[in-house]
């Protein structure tokens, strides 16, 4: 106990000095992060869009899809990535692999089952007289969508994050596609893996506190743009 | 004017799971340039009706023409505006609001000109800047009616329009509907349990029971309130009537053919009695005669063409006008 009470000392000293490896750990871990639900969002939203406005075969099994892969193990994911961008992966030349591109990569197919399908039970789930009053005014479908994507916002939005929520969290993926590379592709939740294999409690348990403000600030935010709508 | 906007024959439409239609028409026929009004009780087929005649959905069985044409497109649609009794308003200003339409069709070129026009007419113009959502009932029906008739539609279906919002919006709904149909030639087709409402708009008047359509409306309908103290008498403003069964209301109303005329003073139980002047005498359905007789309120009396000329009296006339207190019916 007094062991974990020191640790917990020592690991306040290390946020509060602004330890530069502890905060260069933060960085690439949100730049990697942000990065990765960026990419997923750009493809993930219109998906979503495109799949609630439109009627075609095979939608049922979409859905059932989109859901199975929310809940996608991380190393399956990384395990997958790491045979395309491993040595002697389809996309080895890019040298991806240990890279932050790498994560950022694995982390984009991980957050994107999340932003697509939230998106589409956003957009799906508006009052049934929004499709009805785009219709009758001549909306295309585009326009539409682009009037559906405001609508839904807030759904959208709690979409982001908890795609954000999802990689900024996650172990799997950085480890075997980043390699945990010190001052290079260690993140967050990787350098916590290491340091609590080594018995060094004091920087995980610092790191592991500022993941929880970083969950922390990015769920405020949501909750105050909420209350203003 | 254009003859018949929409011809129906046959026209029946029946639910999925359901073994009774919810509509079952023989033949109607809706003139252009004028109001229709279909009032009727609550699933008596109104809302069915309305999403035929706005192209929504298709008969079961039999015809519907639209400007004498088959098979419905969206050309069709286009020239048709619907203003729901609960519109979807997007969540952003009001001027975006009525502007979506013209910008969805790509009719821009007059846009400012246009809308402005639209939100003065609906009384809007000092909330172009406010959230939509952030109105009362009444002014967001008025948005919804400004964004619908800033898009020129020929045809305008208005479901329950006035039946959530206020005194002040009711009346500029009512006084824009009618002056639309007036100055552009449009055709107003309304669907309301309101049978005040029905008559304040006038125009061609059908009820609607059980599916079927069924010519003219309520042809009197009174607006006041039950006098405290005086058991089942209710004053207009301009006359009293003894009315039977439910003393609470803001409305009666009297079907023509409950009224009686006569040149004298009728000796009998008839507990309504009044007189007036003839003011209009038009052919009603099934070669009756309408006789309008001004008595502070105008009665409209309906009458064979015999009886008519038995009376022996004509416009300008006075006449005695009865009507039984069991004759009246109460709207709340």
């Amino acid at each position: 106990m007094d062991y974990l009470s020191a640790s917990a000392a020592v690991a306040a000293d290390l946020i509060l000095d602004f330890d530069p490896e502890v905060y260069g750990i933060v960085l690439t871990s949100l730049k990697v992060s942000v990065s990765a639900t960026v990419a997923a969002s750009l493809i993930g939203v219109p998906l979503a869009l495109s799949i609630a406005l439109n009627n075609f075969w095979g939608k049922a099994f979409i859905r059932l899809l989109l859901n199975t892969l929310m809940a996608l193990p991380t190393v399956v994911v990384g395990l997958f990535v790491y045979a395309l961008i491993g040595r002697a992966g389809v996309l080895g030349e890019l040298g991806l692999l240990f890279t932050p591109a790498g994560i950022i990569l694995g982390e984009t197919l991980l957050a994107l089952p999340i932003i697509t399908n939230l998106t589409l039970v956003a957009v799906e789930t508006l009052d049934p007289r929004f499709f009805k009053t785009c219709r009758l005014l001549g909306g295309s479908t585009a326009r539409t969508a682009r009037a559906a994507l405001f609508e839904a916002r807030l759904g959208i939005l709690a979409a982001l994050v908890a795609g954000f929520g999802r990689v900024v969290a996650e172990v799997g993926v950085a480890m075997i596609l980043g390699g945990n590379i010190k001052g290079f592709t260690r993140t967050m939740t990787t350098a916590i893996a290491l340091e609590t294999s080594k018995g060094e409690f004091a920087l995980g348990l610092a790191l592991g506190a500022l993941l929880l403000l970083v969950a922390l600030g990015v769920n405020g935010a949501l909750f105050a743009i909420r209350r203003r709508a | 004017m254009i003859a018949s906007v929409y011809q129906l024959r046959g026209v029946s439409y029946t639910y999925e799971g359901s073994d009774k239609p919810a509509l079952d028409i023989g033949e109607l026929s809706i003139r252009g340039g004028e109001v229709t009004v279909f009032t009727g009780p609550n699933g008596s087929g109104k809302s069915t009706l309305l999403s035929l005649l706005a192209l929504d959905i298709a008969p079961a069985t039999g015809d519907l023409l639209f400007f004498g044409e088959r098979p419905i497109s969206a050309r069709h649609r286009s020239r048709i505006g619907i203003l729901d009794q609960h519109p979807y308003l997007f969540d952003i200003s009001v001027r975006a609001n009525v502007e979506w339409g013209l910008k969805a069709r790509k009719l821009m070129d007059d846009m400012d000109e246009r809308v402005g026009k639209a939100l003065s007419d609906l009384g809007l113009s000092s909330y172009s800047e406010r959230r939509a959502r952030k109105l009362s009932g009444g002014e967001m029906q008025r948005v919804a009616l400004a964004r619908t008739l800033v898009l020129n539609p020929d045809i305008l279906l208005l479901d329950e329009p006035t039946a959530h919002v206020d005194a002040s919006s009711r009346e500029r709904i009512e006084r824009i509907v009618k002056e639309w149909v007036a100055r552009e030639g449009g055709t107003a087709i309304v669907t309301t349990h309101d049978v005040a409402l029905a008559q304040r708009l006038g125009g061609s008047a059908y009820r609607l029971q059980e599916g079927k359509v069924s010519a003219s409306g309520v042809d009197n309908v009174f607006m006041g309130h039950f006098v405290m103290g005086e058991g089942g008498v209710f004053d207009t403003g301009h006359i009293k009537i003894n009315v039977a069964g439910k003393r609470q209301g803001k409305a009666v109303t009297l079907r023509a053919e409950e009224v009686i005329l006569s040149t004298h003073h009728l000796e009998s139980s008839v507990r309504n009695n009044l007189e007036g002047t003839i003011t209009d005498v038009s052919l009603g359905d099934g070669g009756l005669l309408l006789v309008t007789v001004d008595c502070g309120e105008r009665i409209v009396a309906s009458i064979t063409t015999s009886g008519w000329a038995d009376l022996g009296v004509s416009v300008g006339e006075r006449v005695h006008v009865s009507f039984k207190a069991s004759a009246l019916r109460v709207v709340e």
